[in-house]
């Protein structure tokens, strides 16, 4: 086993992939707790529709990081979908459907009538975390270091925020501005978790931690924690399994 | 939250970024990088292909074969993908590779060489994962499976700068997989 990892970890490639997963796992976790307890799990799965589609266009432009413009537009459409509550004409799960469908149909119409389906489309589809540019890298770390600070510095108002948006505002928290932090965070996991797990799974590591340990811990912060810790565990696990088939 | 929690978890993050930093920046420390100006490619008209056929200018003298890098078969679509991704960190590498001989024709109409395997496609085994390669003599018949050792330099293909491997020293091999899945 330790041969095996050893020998893994001698690639320049996996040794990326440990770094930006580790990362991006923590903090889609972290981030994933808030997101469930507002009832917007599948904001992630929405809003990585909405990158596809985003990075379908960019590329087709020529844009050589789309990353770049994936960003602040998945950013947009985060604070649009976070802004929508239940008293809304459209309901929030209504407003996710709609922008995610929309904004696939648009990045697969896209892809038909330009590059066709080739291996930078299934990369983003399916994700292909051994695949990352150094620049892709670089970006991920500061983006997921950024989000991991902003966190912790803003923990208390993000947990008053998370459970009831009202005593916040009674309180005198600008819970607007808050509940637009945890759109734009969401929003950066979002766009560069897709490079690794992909348009169609990324949800999947903001919702599993967050719902698994809510079955076992029963405090916010205990429930942050443990799901950091299982993120982690589960990320080296899936990995080392994945790569010693 | 309180702080020790904070504490801890920021140590991890620290940890996981300086460690693989720390691993990554050891590996470049120890490879030792051949001077890539000096691998030049040129086009050589081919009378028994009726076309140029894109080749180095002249024999490698030596490489560092101390530290080669391997290609192996358990990681090949992702190693030679990784070339492509970060050609500046490889560039200057003594590499070595296995596979079989594929010719291709370039934008100018020159024939190209690389040592390629089959990978996963759309339509089946139809995809193609390897690398080109670059040789000063005689190359072998298309189809052959190779041991390719040289260096890691760059070739203008498709208007562009790829990965081409200036080869030192090639041979015919045992076959090994044709087909790879990773």
């Amino acid at each position: 086993m330790i041969e095996i990892m050893t020998e893994m970890l001698s690639h320049a490639f996996i040794q990326r992939a440990v770094l930006v997963g580790s990362l991006v796992s923590l903090c889609a976790a972290l981030l994933g707790v808030s997101l469930v307890l507002k009832r917007y799990s599948m904001i992630g799965d929405g809003l990585s529709h909405v990158g596809f589609g985003i990075l379908t266009i960019s590329t087709v432009l020529g844009v050589t990081s789309p990353l770049y413009i994936a960003i602040p537009g998945v950013a947009i459409f985060a604070i649009i979908l976070l802004k929508i509550d239940n008293n809304s004409r459209v309901k929030s799960d209504s407003a996710i459907a709609l922008i995610s469908s929309s904004a696939l149909a648009i990045g697969v119409a896209v892809t038909s009538v330009t590059t066709g389906m080739n291996t930078d489309v299934c990369n983003f589809m399916f994700g292909s975390i051994l695949a990352m540019s150094k620049g892709d890298v670089i970006l991920s770390v500061i983006v997921s270091i950024v989000v991991a600070i902003l966190f912790f510095v803003y923990y208390r108002k993000l947990f008053v925020v998370t459970f009831d948006e009202n005593f916040a505002k009674a309180s005198g928290l600008k819970a607007k501005r808050y509940t637009n932090i945890i759109a734009v965070l969401t929003a950066l996991i979002i766009v560069i978790g897709m490079r690794m797990m992909g348009v169609m799974l990324i949800s999947s590591i903001i919702i599993f931690p967050a719902l698994t340990s809510m079955r076992v811990f029963k405090t916010y912060k205990s429930v942050v924690i443990s799901s950091a810790i299982i993120s982690m565990i589960t990320f080296w696990l899936r990995n080392l399994f994945i790569l010693c088939l | 939250m309180k702080n020790s929690t904070v504490l801890v978890i920021g140590i991890v993050i620290v940890l996981v970024v300086a460690g693989t930093a720390f691993a990554m920046n050891g590996n470049k420390r120890q490879v030792n990088r051949a001077n890539v100006e000096e691998l030049v490619s040129i086009a050589v008209p081919d009378e028994k292909e009726g076309a140029n056929v894109r080749k180095m200018d002249k024999f490698l003298p030596s490489i560092d074969e101390t530290n080669i890098l391997e290609i192996k078969e358990n990681y090949f679509i992702e190693s030679t993908n990784d070339v492509y991704l970060n050609l500046d960190d490889y560039l200057g590498r003594s590499v070595k590779i296995q596979g079989y001989v594929y010719t291709y024709r370039d934008n100018n109409g020159d024939i190209c060489y690389a040592v390629v395997r089959n990978t996963p496609g759309c339509c089946g085994n139809d995809g193609l994962a390897g690398l080109d390669i670059r040789y000063a003599g005689e190359y072998p018949e298309e189809g052959d499976w190779i041991e390719v050792v040289g260096i890691i330099g760059k070739d203008n293909i498709f208007n562009s700068d790829k990965p081409a491997i200036y080869v030192y020293h090639m041979e015919e091999t045992e076959v090994g997989n044709i087909f790879v899945n990773r």
